[in-house]
């Protein structure tokens, strides 16, 4: 576990071998667009039409495709705040 | 002859601009070639990439898929999407790789990571079959926009022909920077496309508005809105969706040009702001999704042989000559530019891993990897030629199989441990459920009617690869550190993986 007091390196990659990576917890977000697009599906395609006459399915991945890119720039922005885009 | 003379100029002008811009200024070697010199930025690895999210075969494969089924066909909206978190993670490690030890391929990859040039020989031979089947997919749809522009009079297999020189012509110009400028003239012309399309969609249908639409496709189809669509196939229900869309994007970085285009990047920063775009771009799918359906009512009796061409047709039927001659055109440039990029792969890895290996002097020769570039699209004509299937079957069995060399990627930068001949067995497990209808539905039988049967073989195939990764001897430190450079995570990695070595070896 990292404390958060700790010295944040500013980049991991020059940190050397002594020092254990920062945990990259935010990364969790990029589980979201699986379940939105996959594990949702069941209960989505049960709601059949909103709006009048608009397949919800549509509507559901639509938004599903903004809310995947919404968490790929959290987790780009969290990076880039901690030094982290070049880490691998 | 309006549409022909639009369509051609629109390719010409755009092939030869692209190939203008590319040329400038630079001296073409084979890493120049076939990797763009590594330089690419946000924007051009950008287009690129998009480049594989808006193929010919895709659009048409997704116009299709709605045309015939309705809901199934929406798919096509998160395939893009949920490859990107996949990229986020994954495509930085490639580039980063392929920079740091000078790896031009998917197989030097592999050579590299195992310190074994049988397994990236292996894995060249593989993802060429996978990359001539995948081309099948791209030059059927090319001829059957060449078809739409010159007309039926000749036959189908000229245009297969026709398609496959442009490639080569295509190709030989400038490789992978040309390809990258034109993919951007591509793109922009292709989202203005669709949208002229869209916006005289309802009135070719022959109701008033976009919502008409939607009414009148519920009111002929009441189940077009939800899985399993029209007609209600168990193979298109929900165990479908989600199985293909789980197995669509780990097999989407298992395709060889994959690592073609992430060794063009910059840098990991390039690769990573550029996956929050790429989703984005699939909301241009949304266009493609209301023109099908406007389709199914414009063409309620088009056979279903024809499916694949329905947004063609459709176009073709109702809109005045110069947006025919415009789409045609649009649509050859769209199927080129993918195309371009699998042939500049499949030459490189053939050259690189195959010819390299046999007689060393040619593995950085740039006249061995054009005389590829003809060899294999000349495969691809021909296997297109003599055999056609509806895209989309085409396309999943092709991810399918594919999707079987996503074990070997994703552990070679996640586990010490993994050995070549443990992918190896995994992959050839996994390749065989696949490709043997046998082994596929007896298989099948243990999972819900409709799951998609590259899923099954991926679990087995994964299980086998630890399995056996565990039993035979760990690559070298040096190779190792290819795929998982310095300490990075190995320190809880190699923790829980001692542990699990121990656990496994007592079990055994």
């Amino acid at each position: 576990m990292t404390h958060s007091d700790e010295p944040r390196p500013q980049s991991s990659i020059q940190a050397g071998p002594s020092v254990r990576p920062r945990p990259r917890r935010h990364w969790w977000l990029l589980v979201i667009p699986y379940l939105w697009c996959i594990a949702a599906i069941p209960a989505v395609n049960r709601v059949g039409y909103v709006f009048g006459n608009v397949p919800f399915l549509l509507v559901w991945m639509i938004i599903g495709v903004i809310v995947t890119s919404g968490c790929i720039s959290a987790v780009y922005f969290v990076d880039r705040r901690n030094g982290d885009l070049e880490r691998i | 002859m309006v549409v022909a003379i639009i369509g051609v100029i629109l390719v010409v002008g755009s092939v030869a601009g692209g190939a203008f811009l590319a040329s400038r200024g630079t001296k073409v070697d084979v890493q120049e070639w076939s990797v763009g010199g590594r330089r690419f930025g946000t924007w051009l690895f950008w287009f690129l990439l998009a480049g594989e999210t808006f193929t010919a075969s895709a659009l048409l494969g997704s116009s299709q898929a709605i045309f015939s089924g309705g809901a199934p066909g929406f798919f096509v909206l998160g395939t893009v999407a949920l490859a990107a978190p996949v990229g986020y993670f994954l495509v930085p490690r490639i580039q980063r790789a392929g920079k740091v030890n000078g790896l031009t391929t998917m197989g030097d990859f592999f050579s590299a990571r195992f310190n074994a040039r049988w397994f990236g020989g292996l894995i060249t031979v593989f993802g060429i079959i996978a990359l001539l089947l995948y081309t099948r997919v791209q030059l059927t749809g090319l001829s059957l926009i060449l078809e739409t522009l010159f007309g039926t009079a000749i036959p189908s297999m000229a245009y297969v022909f026709a398609g496959g020189f442009l490639v080569v012509v295509f190709v030989f110009i400038g490789g992978m920077r040309s390809a990258a400028f034109v993919a951007v003239v591509k793109d922009i012309l292709l989202v203005l496309m669709l949208l002229i399309v869209a916006v005289g969609a309802a009135h070719a249908a022959g109701v008033d508005s976009v919502a008409g639409i939607f009414d009148e496709v519920r009111n002929m189809h009441p189940d077009a809105g939800t899985l399993p669509g029209i007609g209600g196939h168990a193979s298109m229900n929900e165990w479908w969706w989600m199985s293909f869309l789980l197995l669509t994007p780990l097999g989407a970085f298992a395709l060889p040009h994959a690592f073609q285009v992430a060794y063009t990047a910059r840098n990991s920063a390039a690769v990573r702001k550029n996956q929050i775009i790429q989703p984005l771009y699939s909301l241009f799918y949304v266009l493609i999704a209301v023109i099908a359906l406007a389709a199914i009512l414009a063409l309620p009796n088009l056979p279903a042989k024809q499916a694949n061409g329905s947004l063609l047709i459709f176009v073709a039927s109702n809109y005045p000559e110069w947006v025919v001659g415009l789409l045609a055109g649009c649509g050859v440039i769209v199927a080129l530019v993918p195309t371009a990029v699998i042939m500049i792969t499949a030459s490189s890895m053939f050259t690189s891993n195959v010819l390299g290996e046999i007689k060393p002097s040619l593995k950085r020769s740039l006249g061995a990897t054009r005389v590829s570039v003809i060899v294999f699209t000349l495969l691809g004509v021909l296997i297109t030629a003599f055999n056609s299937e509806a895209l989309l079957s085409i396309m999943t069995g092709v991810y399918s199989a594919v999707g079987q060399l996503a074990p070997a990627l994703f552990l070679s930068f996640l586990w010490r441990r993994t050995t070549a001949v443990g992918l190896t067995v995994g992959a050839v497990a996994g390749g065989a459920i696949v490709l043997v209808p046998a082994l596929g539905s007896a298989v099948l039988t243990a999972f819900p009617a409709g799951t998609v049967v590259g899923l099954p073989a991926l679990v087995i195939n994964l299980l086998l690869a630890i399995v056996v990764s565990l039993l035979t001897k760990r690559p070298p430190v040096g190779a190792i550190a290819v795929g998982m450079p310095e300490i990075s995570t190995a320190g809880v990695d190699a923790d829980a993986e001692a542990a699990a070595s121990l656990q496994s070896a007592k079990s055994l």
